[in-house]
């Protein structure tokens, strides 16, 4: 084989990787889909799921649109330099020009994101972190169920996904980013840089969002409201796992040139033991959310999230015993987490807060516990608790929970948050769309049962001999 | 400490150094992992034991509510009842002339408010515990 045919090779070798990961990562939007319309009602499955779709076209098209140039723009936004952009000196040297060509390539009228046969590869890192994004407004979703305008949600997601989630992967999970090279700090799967993120800003967009009627009663306790599909919602979240399962694989680095696998700071790490870790997380996070829940199905089942998120932030380096003990303490404690959301009179449907907010947040702050002290790359800090602790909180509190409560305050004072009582109580189906989801088994009493037989009329019976 | 590397050349060359390899957490202090690894044992073996005595219990719906609402429920079947059974006359000739099949359809005026019973009850009750629902307990 020619040089250049290896280093086309290579270069197609990693090029198959990040596509299919990412392909396979469009199962959590399917899992998302079933998981969701499970859990609402009947009289609102449609509008449910109709929303889930929604978020891949809103985050896809508005990711493109600037979600990756904010990626690539802001890792040395404030302290190290100024977001990088079309203002920035074609002349620019250093950390700075390094930065300014990745951004050049993530206009979207950059010539590096339509078909060009010089690079392989913009695009399909283009296309897994489109995948991030629209699984971060996914987590949004899950929460609002029921009850949130479209257009309110639309808004909302295109915050999320594409916009301060992605600042704090600029800052979190780049090597550039100014939480690794000031910090460093730690986060391989994203633990609090995603899921911290996406569940405190909906914690805060469901205290404006208030909760689903009936949710509470007259003295304030919270009240049951089941999912009309469990199955449904069991078969979404398995989906969502095996989506994980690539969605860890294509947080692994692996380009043309390299001679080990890598993780986005530099430090190596292997593919193998992300599948070992993954399946211990998983396994671990059911069986601790099981017990912590007392076999609630809809927390079991839960837990599997629960504990991949736990471990994830330093999933390339924990040994698997580690690993375990991580995802089934977060996955115990999460449950009575959502409970305790639910006392103090926040209804979030899906327990999102719970799952990736409080997770997210345990998952980054073990890190400076149980891999304090792993040396990175020259110049940057070594891991270090200070430094998890501190990004878990910017995580959730400024890029988290202010964006999510401010905006939808915003849209709550111009009522376009919420749909009215009367919307609600009748179910999002009808009021959006006017069909349900289950016709033949209607919520209308009239349409529901066999159509009567027409008597026989006069005539015919007195044909009848 | 849990890194069995002190420099970063130490990471990148760990295959070369003292743990052939291995770059996970307390690579180097076999004994933290093997503890570990007991209580993870321990968790599992728990978690055996209490599939035998855990049985999930979902929350109760409010009592007081549902209570008042099966006697009016009750009622109004007794209502439906009465109309699905509403006796005719066999010895009516016009009534046997001009009706060859028994109409099937019941009164829907009964089922109707059978409906609005089932749906409104509970959930004015807690409409008006929405607003105090809502009060963030600090």
């Amino acid at each position: 084989m020619s040089p250049e045919s290896q280093e086309f090779l290579a270069a197609f070798v990693s090029e198959s990787y990040y596509y299919w990961a990412s392909v396979l990562m469009l199962l959590i939007h399917v899992g998302f889909l079933a998981y969701e319309g499970g859990a609402s009602r009947c009289k609102n499955v449609l509008a449910t799921m109709i929303k889930n779709l929604l978020t891949l076209s809103i985050v896809g098209l508005t990711f493109f649109f600037f979600g990756w140039w904010v990626y690539n723009a802001f890792p040395l936004f404030p302290f190290q330099g100024g977001i990088v952009g079309p203002w920035t000196s074609a002349t620019a040297d250093g950390t700075v020009g390094e930065v300014l060509e990745l951004v050049e390539a993530a206009y979207p009228w950059s010539s590096a994101l339509g078909p060009n046969i010089a690079d392989n590869l913009t695009g399909v890192f283009w296309f897994a972190f489109a995948l991030f994004a629209m699984t971060t407004a996914s987590i949004l979703s899950g929460a609002v169920i029921e009850r949130i305008k479209v257009g309110a949600y639309a808004i909302l997601a295109v915050v999320l996904g594409s916009f301060t989630w992605v600042v704090a992967a600029s800052w979190g999970w780049n090597p550039y980013g100014w939480f690794f090279t000031q910090l460093g700090y730690h986060d391989f799967g994203c633990s609090a840089l995603l899921h911290a993120v996406a569940g405190f800003f909906a914690l805060g967009v469901v205290i404006n969002l208030g909760p689903r009627v009936g949710k509470f009663d007259v003295q304030g306790k919270p009240q049951a409201i089941f999912p009309h599909n469990l199955p449904l919602t069991m078969v979404g979240l398995m989906l969502i796992f095996v989506g994980f399962y690539a969605f860890l694989a294509a947080c692994v680095i692996f380009l043309p040139g390299q001679t080990v696998q890598e993780t986005i700071y530099g430090t190596p790490m292997t593919l193998s033991s992300v599948g070992v870790s993954t399946t211990l997380a998983l396994s671990a996070g059911f069986i601790g959310a099981y017990l912590g829940s007392k076999a609630d199905p809809f927390y079991t089942i839960s837990g599997g999230l629960a504990g991949i998120i736990s471990a994830a932030a330093a999933m390339d380096i924990y040994s698997p015993p580690i690993v375990i003990l991580l995802a089934f303490i977060g996955a115990y404690t999460m449950p009575f987490v959502g409970m305790a959301v639910e006392k103090a009179g926040i209804d979030d449907a899906v327990g999102a807060f719970a799952v990736h907010g409080y997770c997210g947040v345990f998952g980054s702050v073990m890190v400076g516990i149980f891999a304090a002290g792993y040396p990175q790359p020259d110049g940057i800090p070594s891991i270090n608790f200070f430094g998890q602790v501190l990004v878990a909180i910017i995580c959730a509190v400024l890029l988290g929970f202010i964006p999510g409560y401010g905006v939808s305050f915003v849209l709550k004072r111009f009522n376009l948050l919420r749909v009215s009582p009367e919307e609600e109580i009748e179910g999002l189906d009808l009021a959006d769309f006017g069909i349900e989801g289950y016709p033949e088994y209607s919520l209308i009493t009239s349409r529901n049962g066999p159509q009567p037989e027409p008597a026989v009329s006069m005539a015919e019976s007195s044909q009848t001999p | 400490m849990s890194s069995p590397f002190s420099t970063f050349e130490e990471f990148q060359g760990a295959i070369d150094g003292e743990t052939a390899g291995a770059i996970y957490t307390f690579a180097a202090n076999p004994g933290v992992n093997a503890i570990a690894l007991l209580i993870c044992v321990g968790l599992f073996l728990w978690f055996m034991v209490s599939t035998f005595a855990t049985r999930y219990t979902p929350s109760k719906m409010d009592k007081s509510i549902s209570h008042l609402s099966v006697l009016l429920v009750a009622g109004m079947l007794t209502l439906l009842g009465m109309e699905q059974h509403r006796p005719g006359s066999p010895s009516d000739p016009a009534a046997t002339a001009f009706q060859v099949t028994p109409d099937h359809r019941p009164s829907p005026i009964p089922v109707g408010l059978l409906g609005m019973l089932g749906l409104g009850l509970p959930t004015a009750a807690q409409r008006k515990g929405r607003y105090s629902g809502r009060r963030l307990r600090r």
